[in-house]
């Protein structure tokens, strides 16, 4: 639409707000205007998109002035005034309405026709590493404001509490501490692990107050490290104080910081909604839409049925690489962990070669696509590979977005 | 196949295809996030809320210079 029409005069912008979803492939919400500018270089560069962006303000103003909605559009006319609007961007729709408002374009241009440059997220070290904790309670996340530190945030924390620590005062506390993919560190787990620490005024109690991560053989890793707290703050709604220290850690530098966040007892309209608890169902709903697709009835759809949502990432949903995306490919691809992780079928698929039961799988046991990458799997060079390993390879395998080819 | 580059936000921008589909029709939650949309007060004919932003470079954008052409404002984020 932006080929199409950016030369008849129409000028397109995406808006850059807070994030819907952090933490999905790794991202974490941003919490400085700069932060903000370099997701917005992260989105350029992973869309392989060319259309301007504008970056809303760190106190969410066009978020809360155009109703909060995470993925709305509108078209203005030459005055400034809102000729249409919408809660959800629909392509199908606003090309009508440009064809209303400016004239129809003879032969529309397709996302295929654009040859557009799509970049997997950065690579980190290998996650799976260190379990996720499991919580089934709807949480929602707390005001959290990071305080001046001459360091950038490498790590941001994010904070949630339950219903009832929200409602009577009393309950639980999610506080993780999230590596920001975009600085490229770690944690190294050479050196200590983050440790935090609540400075607490009156009346409020968090159970442990103080805590640090766990001890963590393998030598580098990217999981976040979660904790959940008990919380009693009685009728107190002053805010506490939390202290955090780390390594911040790349190639080149490994480095101790201190930083600290001023927790509010309030939810953060702002804050996102991370997933949590056991994984989701793959979106039927929508499964069946993509299934429309299929014209010829052959209960697969080609990549001339495909509709654009799905043709731009054909390749990654056609797993077996037969031309074809097939019901229980969507079905596979569209599942995931609770909070991003690996597949936990693509890990089982690894393992499914382990023929002598022994909870790994030598190379003679590898399937000859596993053979050809064994020693990169093979983290630890013992000739086998374990199921950590297959966690750290299938993890892999899906931030490249390629197929998982055991 | 009619869709073009603003799909690839409205799908891509929430990171995944699992995401990239709007709140059921008729759903509590399609009715919450359309009312919050309707609280604005914004309708057709309304200017555009004047709010300072700031360009991808990061220098001061104000949204009241939206005008002189038809504009498109899609908005997104990261995931």
């Amino acid at each position: 639409m932006f080929v199409d029409y950016a030369p008849k005069g129409v000028q397109f912008y995406y808006v850059y707000k807070s994030l819907a979803h952090p933490e999905l492939h790794g991202y974490v919400g941003p919490v400085t205007l700069e932060e903000r500018l370099m997701h917005i270089r992260e989105a350029k560069r992973t869309l392989g998109t060319k259309i301007p962006w504008l970056c809303d303000n760190m106190n969410n103003d066009l978020k809360h002035a155009i109703g909060d909605a995470n993925n709305s559009e509108f078209v203005l006319d030459p005055e400034g005034k809102i000729v249409v609007m919408r809660l959800w961007s629909d392509p199908d729709k606003l090309r009508e309405d440009l064809a209303r408002l400016v004239g129809p374009v003879e032969k529309p241009t397709t996302v295929a026709d654009l040859d557009m440059k799509v970049e997997p997220p950065p690579k980190t070290a290998p996650t799976g590493i260190v379990p996720r904790l499991r919580i089934t309670e709807p949480m929602r996340p707390l005001k959290a404001e990071p305080l001046p530190s001459k360091h950038p945030f490498y790590v941001k924390l994010r904070a949630e509490a339950d219903r009832a620590l929200l409602g009577d005062g009393k309950g639980k506390m999610y506080l993780g501490f999230h590596l920001d993919p975009l600085y490229g560190v770690h944690w190294n787990n050479r050196v200590a692990p983050v440790r935090y620490e609540f400075s607490l005024p009156e009346g409020i109690r968090i159970e442990p107050a103080e805590g640090e991560g766990p001890k963590v053989e393998q030598e580098a890793d990217a999981d976040p490290r979660e904790f959940l707290l008990d919380v009693d703050r009685g009728d107190s709604t002053e805010p506490v104080t939390v202290a955090f220290h780390y390594y911040a850690c790349d190639e080149k530098m490994c480095i101790p910081v201190s930083q600290q966040y001023r927790i509010r007892w309030e939810p953060d309209p702002d804050g996102g909604r991370a997933r949590r608890g056991p994984p989701r169902r793959p979106p039927a709903r929508m499964i069946e839409r993509i299934m429309e697709s299929d014209a010829d009835g052959d209960g697969r759809i080609s990549r001339e049925e495909a509709p654009e949502m799905l043709l731009r990432r054909f390749d990654r949903m056609d797993i077996d690489g037969d031309g074809y995306v097939t019901r229980a490919e969507l079905e596979q691809r569209m599942r995931r962990g609770p909070r991003g992780g690996p597949p936990p079928d693509l890990v089982e698929r690894i393992m499914s070669a382990d023929a002598d039961g022994d909870g790994r799988v030598s190379r003679e046991e590898a399937p000859e696509r596993m053979r050809q990458r064994f020693d990169r799997m093979d983290a630890d060079g013992d000739g086998y590979v374990s199921r950590e390993e297959a966690g750290q390879a299938a993890e892999r395998i899906r931030r490249r977005g390629g197929p998982p080819r055991p | 196949m009619k869709t073009s580059a603003a799909l690839v936000l409205g799908a891509l921008c929430i990171g995944s295809l699992a995401w990239a589909q709007p709140p059921r029709a008729g759903g509590p939650e399609q009715a919450r996030l359309q009312a919050r949309f309707e609280a604005t007060g914004l309708k057709p004919g309304s200017p555009f809320p004047e709010v300072r932003i700031y360009d991808e470079e990061g220098k001061p954008f104000n949204t009241r210079s939206l005008k002189g052409k038809y504009t498109v404002i899609v908005n997104g984020c990261l995931t």
